[in-house]
Parts: structure tokens; sequence; C-alpha cells
């Protein structure tokens, strides 16, 4: 049994914690805790009744900002990497924006684009855009100088030195960038769409304010969905980690 | 390094790049604001008279204080039970087994989605401000501080035993000062989310404070006043930052005895 327990440890905590939750609910009951069972409840009505479809449309914009973060992201990252006067010149900006509390800007989104999906797709490369362009320039500067020197010499073109030997040494690093930009676009979708109010996620809060099972339900599968996105991003990253340090 | 870059970088070179590219990217938003008419997008010229102008008002500062007290009372929270925290999960395995994992999760989520229920719970006062600040500062702290106690060399804690050293030597001789640049890290980035988390509960639920003010700028269509309320905010994020980040590095060259 002990054993077992070490064995998954996590699965041991989240169990600890949903008894502690129920308990807690049941016993001391306080106000701002409805019992697990009840969400579970709520939740599966949400599921049963399509409401949680609406994440499609975030899941959507997630996909449309990231792809555009992933663009300008190489491009950026590919000139710091290449260019020492580039990367000196950034810097100061890099920074900034980096220090830059990005939930911030929402509002002036708003007040360009109103509600629609422009003003989510700015807040997810505004949120991921830096994040990624500092994790990617890192990998690229990583390439072995002497294997890009040794492809030079067999008169490998530019474009052709970054295809076969810079990416793949970058490789663990983009996907690593990736991850972080993937983990930043939902923080900033879903901010967008709370600070909005009236579509996805913060249309779905914003109905169930003062329904607690559903609120609860829709905040769990919401960090739910995130952290699945995230383990399975780490799984990536490990599994080609080992290929690129192994083979 | 996709092509040789050996050649030193002027520095002359370096600014003229730095101004080109803010004048180019200031020049363009002046173009589109022109372009525009200024009904939503306001000059930047206007946007940064404005800021300069409302820094000279005691609202702002009146505003600026209300938010901040949050961040004032909620960061330290943090650090004291976030440090104490990754000091107990760095150092304790068992713990670690059982709890690391999610710490590092709470980093990932998104926070902002528990919003709703700590104002629930809390309610829509100041206390409520204090548990979202630390709630976005709480997870990166401590991981820091749980990434930085556990790396330390195990053979210099070996020798230092070895030569009867206490417990509490053990941590205040090597961990310590070898844990202190991470934990620095830890606390510039805790602090950079922790303006998100004063900002992001003032614009949602409890109008206060910076967000309070530009949630009235919106209602009123002032669109140069938010602007230039969020420039404040923004500055402020990257004035703390920079600030932290010089105080990490004279704090690094005292630790290590060498310029870093």
């Amino acid at each position: 049994m002990m054993r077992l327990l070490d064995r998954y440890p996590q699965a041991v905590t989240l169990t600890l914690l949903l008894v502690v939750w129920e308990v807690a609910a049941r016993t001391v009951q306080p106000t701002w805790l409805p019992r697990f069972s009840a969400v579970a409840r709520a939740g599966r009505k949400l599921a049963v009744d399509g409401r949680f479809l609406e994440l499609a449309s975030t899941a959507r914009t997630l996909l449309v900002g990231m792809t555009v973060v992933i663009i300008v992201a190489g491009v950026l990252a590919l000139a710091i990497a290449s260019s020492r006067l580039v990367e000196q010149a950034l810097e100061p900006y890099v920074n900034a924006a980096l220090a830059t509390p990005t939930v911030a800007l929402i509002p002036v989104f708003v007040l360009l684009w109103g509600f629609g999906d422009a003003t989510r797709v700015a807040t997810v490369i505004s949120f991921a855009l830096f994040p990624v362009v500092v994790t990617w320039a890192e990998g690229i500067k990583q390439a072995p100088a002497h294997l890009i020197e040794m492809a030079r010499a067999f008169t490998a073109g530019r474009r052709k030195r970054i295809v076969s030997v810079v990416l793949p040494a970058a490789a663990p690093l983009i996907i690593t960038g990736l991850r972080i930009g993937v983990v930043q676009g939902i923080k900033g979708v879903v901010s967008a769409e709370i600070l909005i109010g009236v579509i996805g996620i913060g249309r779905l809060l914003e109905e169930s304010r003062f329904i607690l099972p559903q609120l609860y339900a829709i905040v769990t599968v919401l960090l739910g969905i995130s952290v699945v996105v995230y383990l399975a991003l780490i799984g990536v990253e490990e599994r080609l980690t080992r290929r690129t340090t192994v083979g | 390094m996709i092509t040789m870059r050996q050649e030193p970088v002027r520095q002359r070179d370096v600014w003229a790049l730095r101004l080109l590219l803010a004048f180019s990217l200031l020049g363009a938003w002046e173009y589109l604001a022109i372009q525009e008419g200024g009904l939503f997008l306001p000059r930047a010229s206007s946007a940064f008279v404005q800021m300069v102008r409302t820094l000279g008002t005691p609202e702002l500062w009146q505003a600026v204080w209300v938010s901040n007290i949050s961040i004032l009372i909620g960061l330290p929270v943090s650090l004291v039970v976030g440090i104490g925290l990754g000091f107990l999960l760095g150092r304790v395995r068992r713990v670690d087994h059982f709890f690391g994992y999610y710490l590092d999760l709470l980093m990932v989520v998104p926070m902002i989605a528990v919003v709703p229920i700590i104002i629930v719970a809390l309610g829509l006062g100041l206390q409520s401000r204090v548990a979202v600040v630390v709630l976005f500062t709480l997870p990166v702290i401590g991981m820091s501080a749980r990434a930085a106690v556990r790396v330390i060399d195990a053979a210099r804690i070996e020798m230092a035993r070895a030569f009867t050293a206490t417990r509490l030597q053990i941590w205040t001789k090597i961990i310590l000062p070898e844990a202190a640049g991470p934990i620095f890290t830890g606390v510039r980035l805790g602090l950079s989310r922790a303006i998100s988390g004063m900002v992001v509960v003032e614009l949602t639920l409890i109008p206060a404070g910076l967000g309070g003010l530009i949630v009235d700028h919106r209602a009123r269509f002032e669109a140069t006043a938010l602007f230039a309320t969020t420039l404040v905010i923004i500055a402020e994020g990257i004035l703390l930052v920079a600030i932290l980040r010089k105080v990490e590095r004279a704090a690094q060259r005292r630790l290590t005895g060498v310029a870093a």
C-alpha cells in the first residue's frame, strides 16, 4: 500500500485535496465553497447542454494568435541571433516588453477593436510574443559554430544552413519556447475573455457569478484544460530532447 | 550564430538603430491615429503629453497609491510564504514528492479564472485584491526558491558537516548565499506578475485605483486619458522591474565577490 502511494504521489495529493474539499463543504459549510459532488453535477450539466462548446471559439482564437506569434517570433529571433547589432539594439525594448503588465493592454485593445476576435488575438500576441522570441533567440544562438562553419565550407547557402544546422540544434529550445508561448497564450485569451465579459469563458463565468457550483465547474475545467495542454507539451518536449541528445 | 559575428558592434550604431526603431514605431502610431481621426486611437504625441499631464494631478497619485496597497501587502506575504514553502519543498524530498508538482502547475494555469471565486469568498474589498496578488505571485516565488536550494552542491554540505558545522551554519554559510541569486530572480518575476494581478482585479470586479480609472475612461470614451493611464501602469511595471534588476545585480556582486 505504501509503495503504491509512493508510486503515484500526485494522485495521492489530488485525492487528498478532493476529500478535504468535500469534508470541509459538508461540515464547516463555508458559504463560498460548494460540495465537490455538486460541482461535478454542474459540470456534467454544462457539458450535456453544450455550453462548454463556447470553448471552441476560445481555442480557435488561441490558434490564430499563436500562428502569428510563431511567424513574428521566428523572424525576430533569427534577426537577434544572427546580428549582434540587432541584438544589442533590441535589448532594452525586449526587456521593457517582458516587464510590461500585458493585461493592462486589454482595455486599449477593446477600445480599438471592440469585443471581437481582433481584441482576443491581439491579447494572445501581446502575452506570448516576447517570451517566445527570447527563448528562440537563445536556442538559435546555441547552434554550434563549428557545424555552421563546416556547412559553409561545403557551400551550404544561408537558408540551407538555417534549415539543416541551426534549426535541428535549436529544436529543444524551440519546443520549450512554444510551450512557454502556449501557456502565455492561454493566459492571454482567458484574460481577454474575462475582461471583455460577453464572449467565451468570460460570458460563461459572468452567467454563473451567483451559481456557485457552476462557477466552480467552469473554473475547474478551465484550469484542467490548461494543465493538460501544458503536460502534453512537456511530453513532446521531453521526447524531442531525448532524441536530439542521444541520437 | 548563423553568420560570423566576430566584429564588435559600435555603440553609435546600436543607438542609431534604437532611435530609428523608436521613431518609426511612434511615427507609425502617430500616422495611424491621424488617419483614423483620433476618436479611438489618440495620437502618440497627445497620449504621452496627457500622461505627463496626469502625472501632475493628485487624482493619479491617489489611484497609484490605492492600487499599490494590494502589492505592498500581498507581495511580502508571498515572499514569506513562498520562500518558506520553496525551502521546504527544495530541501525535504518527501514533501516535494507530493506537492512540488502542483506548485509547478499553479505557475502555468490562468490564475485570472480564479478571481471570481476569490471575490465570492472574500468580497469586493482590499482582502480580495491582496489575495489575487498573492495568488499571482506565490507560485513563481515558491518555485524559484525551491529550485534555488535544490541545486546546492551536496559535497560542500558534506564537507561542512565533516567540519562539524551546525544545521544553522550550513544554511547561513552555504545554502543561502548560493540560493540568493535565483531567489532574487523569482522575486523580480513575482513583482511583474504582482502588477498584473493588481490590475486584473481592478479591471474586472473591483474598480479601484488605476484599473478603476481605466474603467471610468472607457465608460466615458476618453480615449486619450485611457491610453495615458495605461502608459502609467506600463511605466510602473518597467520601472519597478528595472530597479529590482539593478538591486539583483548589486546583491549578486556582493554575494559572489565578482562582477556578474
